[in-house]
């Protein structure tokens, strides 16, 4: 069942030059149960979509389209109703438990006000419940770290924390901006089996916002990849990692360290991203990709559909087998 | 004993911090290391083992409280308010964060410059030798009169490893030069850093905890635990044919962009607290190989078929013939 619908979403930012587009025309759908990666580098619109999605853009940002969560449309709804659902249908896990815990507040307080608020229970059943959720996350000794404050816990415990913070309201879906980031591997490890266990054991729907495909090909079921607020290539995890289409993330996945290379430096895509509000005319990608020809910049750029939801938007396509055959020769 | 080879050598370093509730904090515990001419030594670890001290230790930024640090002959001493001597100031060390270990207020040349004032080139050399180095780390020559806050992290990062390379040094110790950096970013900056190491004939310890990178650009790889070094390699070994259980978890907690919808091994636990670190081997209460012995005995860095690591298993109590 698709709980988020999202179609032909842009949003423009106000910038000293006048407006600047952060995320243009960008459409995708997620399932009940389903985790969508969203794959790109900082300035690709990521961050901007999630916020979009929470009613949390800065002030006079424009939005465009239409973000339908549950059938209902939320683009262009007042304030008053983003409150009902913000941390409460729709929630949100930052990148760095760092900063996103309140320091000077007990875990407790800041576990059970908004529980109180969106579920309308008493602040008796908010402690309760919320010692179920960090036990639910594996916090040992729940409810000591009710009582605890956040410099008490390690990055991981704390992403648990933020993790189980984001919980209890119920949300249907939850949005977790590079959540495992910040933390070694060996606690991304653990951050990341949780989250999959929250998806089987209660349905939950993730957007799972990074740069790491690593981390992307390990959890998520589809992955759009973003480049200066545009899809560039979007479908199953599998199919775009094993034989992607787009040379951006074909440039992504090449710039990874290559275990087999005995090459000691690793390949790099040239250049940088376009600045915010200077996105070229045709393919945003053009300036930094090797295969880029006259109509790449001139025309209105179409996405090609290939079998099983596999989407790409390129004009040249330079990894079609046809066409690599023919470079060949 | 000082090895031929050795540009940097460090016997026996410990590093200890006292905190304000008069505890110490043994961050570096006892720690032999030796960096070849030429080479990039890869040092990793989960946060908090104690990478970044060994670090800043190693150039004389911290003092050690116990143990020898030998720069090309001559004895590392802690930064003082007296003039280090010509001689030291050819080991640099390279920050994390390029956002926080760059000035916000002062232009980048004069912070480029800064290094050089006190080495008896006037003004103008100055000036000249820092445009240099920025367009050797690929940034123009109008970058001297500008300020931090008109660049993108990368290119602060390569700001950064102009100014660290303003004295010539023949040692460069990266602490984590990427980690703050975007994805595509780090690729760049990282084979910067291979490629001046090489051109330069420079050595360089590469402190990460991203290992796949350390894979790919280091010689050999130092693998530490909570102050400790646990293992050490020529780097190809560390990854086909790991020894040590903690260098084993590391390697398969990385996940791997293959597509195949496989969730990484968690490491269960958190590195202990350094001010109580666990009995016999540090690694006991995570280890999934732990016997008995690992609770009282303590291991040391020994060699067994040719490869370098603490653990009983693979030392001490190794049956010989199993």
């Amino acid at each position: 069942m698709t709980l988020l619908d999202v179609r032909e979403l842009s949003v423009q930012l106000q910038t000293k030059s006048g407006f600047a587009t952060a995320v243009d025309r960008l459409s995708f759908t997620v399932d009940q149960g389903e985790i969508l990666g969203i794959a790109g580098e900082s300035g690709s619109g990521k961050t901007m979509t999630a916020l979009t999605l929470l009613g949390l853009l800065p002030p006079h940002a424009k939005v465009s389209g239409s973000v339908k969560f549950n059938g209902q449309e939320l683009v262009g709804i007042p304030s008053k109703e983003w409150q009902k659902i913000r941390g409460a249908q729709i929630a949100m896990v930052f990148q760095d438990p760092m900063t996103s815990l309140h320091p000077m507040l007990s875990i407790k307080v800041q576990m059970t006000e908004h529980m109180q608020t969106h579920l309308g229970i008493s602040h008796q059943k908010a402690l309760l419940e919320a010692e179920e959720l960090l036990a639910d996350v594996r916090i040992p000794d729940p409810k000591k770290a009710l009582d605890s404050y956040a410099g008490q816990f390690s990055g991981g415990m704390r992403q648990r924390i933020c993790i189980a913070m984001a919980l209890a309201c119920k949300p249907e879906l939850l949005l977790a901006d590079e959540p495992s980031t910040a933390l070694d591997v060996t606690v991304q490890a653990g951050i990341l089996s949780l989250l999959d266990r929250l998806r089987i054991e209660r349905q939950l729907s993730i957007i799972f916002i990074t740069h790491d495909l690593g981390v992307l090909s390990a959890i998520t079921d589809r992955l759009l990849v973003l480049y200066a607020g545009r899809e560039t290539e979007s479908g199953k995890t599998a199919t775009i990692l094993q034989n992607p289409r787009h040379p951006y993330t074909r440039g992504l996945l090449d710039s990874l360290p290559q275990p087999e290379s005995k090459e000691k430096t690793l390949k790099s895509i040239s250049g940088f991203p376009p600045e915010l509000g200077k996105q070229p005319r045709g393919c945003a990608f053009a300036n930094r990709c090797s295969f880029t020809q006259t109509q790449c910049r001139d025309i209105e750029l179409l996405p090609n559909f290939l079998s099983d939801g596999h989407k790409f938007i390129c004009t040249i396509d330079p990894f079609d087998g046809q066409a690599a055959a023919e470079t060949l020769l | 004993m000082i090895q031929p080879e050795a540009i940097l050598q460090l016997d026996n370093v410990s590093v200890t911090y006292k905190r304000t509730d008069r505890t110490r904090l043994t961050a570096v515990s006892g720690v032999d290391l030796t960096l070849k001419r030429g080479e990039i030594l890869g040092l990793v670890g989960e946060s908090g083992c104690g990478k970044s001290t060994l670090g800043k230790a190693a150039v004389g930024i911290l003092p050690t409280s116990e143990g020898k640090i030998t720069f090309d002959g001559l004895p590392v001493i802690p930064l003082s308010r007296s003039v280090r001597s010509k001689e030291l100031l050819k080991l640099q060390l390279i920050f994390q964060d390029p956002y926080s270990s760059l000035n916000p207020r002062r232009k980048i040349g004069n912070q480029l410059i800064d290094g050089l004032i006190n080495s008896d080139v006037d003004n103008e050399e100055a000036r000249e030798t820092s445009a240099k180095l920025l367009e050797r780390v690929g940034l123009p020559r109008s970058t001297l009169s500008k300020y931090t806050h008109q660049f993108s992290g990368g290119q602060r990062q390569r700001i950064a490893i102009a100014r660290a390379l303003t004295l010539q040094p023949q040692v460069i110790i990266a602490d984590e030069p990427i980690s703050a950096l975007d994805a595509s970013a780090q690729a760049q900056v990282a084979n910067l850093l291979v490629e001046l190491v090489q051109e330069l004939g420079m050595s360089m310890v590469f402190i990460s905890h991203d290992l796949s990178v350390v894979r790919q650009i280091s010689d050999r790889t130092a693998v530490m635990y909570l102050g400790k070094i646990v293992e050490i390699a020529e780097t190809e070994k560390i990854w086909n044919d790991p020894r040590h259980p903690y260098t084993k978890a590391l390697i398969h907690a990385i996940p791997r962009p293959d597509g195949k919808g496989l969730i990484p091994l968690e490491l269960s636990g958190d590195v202990p607290d350094p001010r109580t670190p666990p009995t016999g081997c540090r690694f006991h209460p995570r280890c999934a190989v732990s016997v008995a012995e690992c609770t009282i005995m303590e291991p040391k860095m020994s060699l067994t078929d040719d490869r370098w690591s603490s653990c009983l298993l693979n030392n001490e109590l190794r049956k010989v013939g199993s």
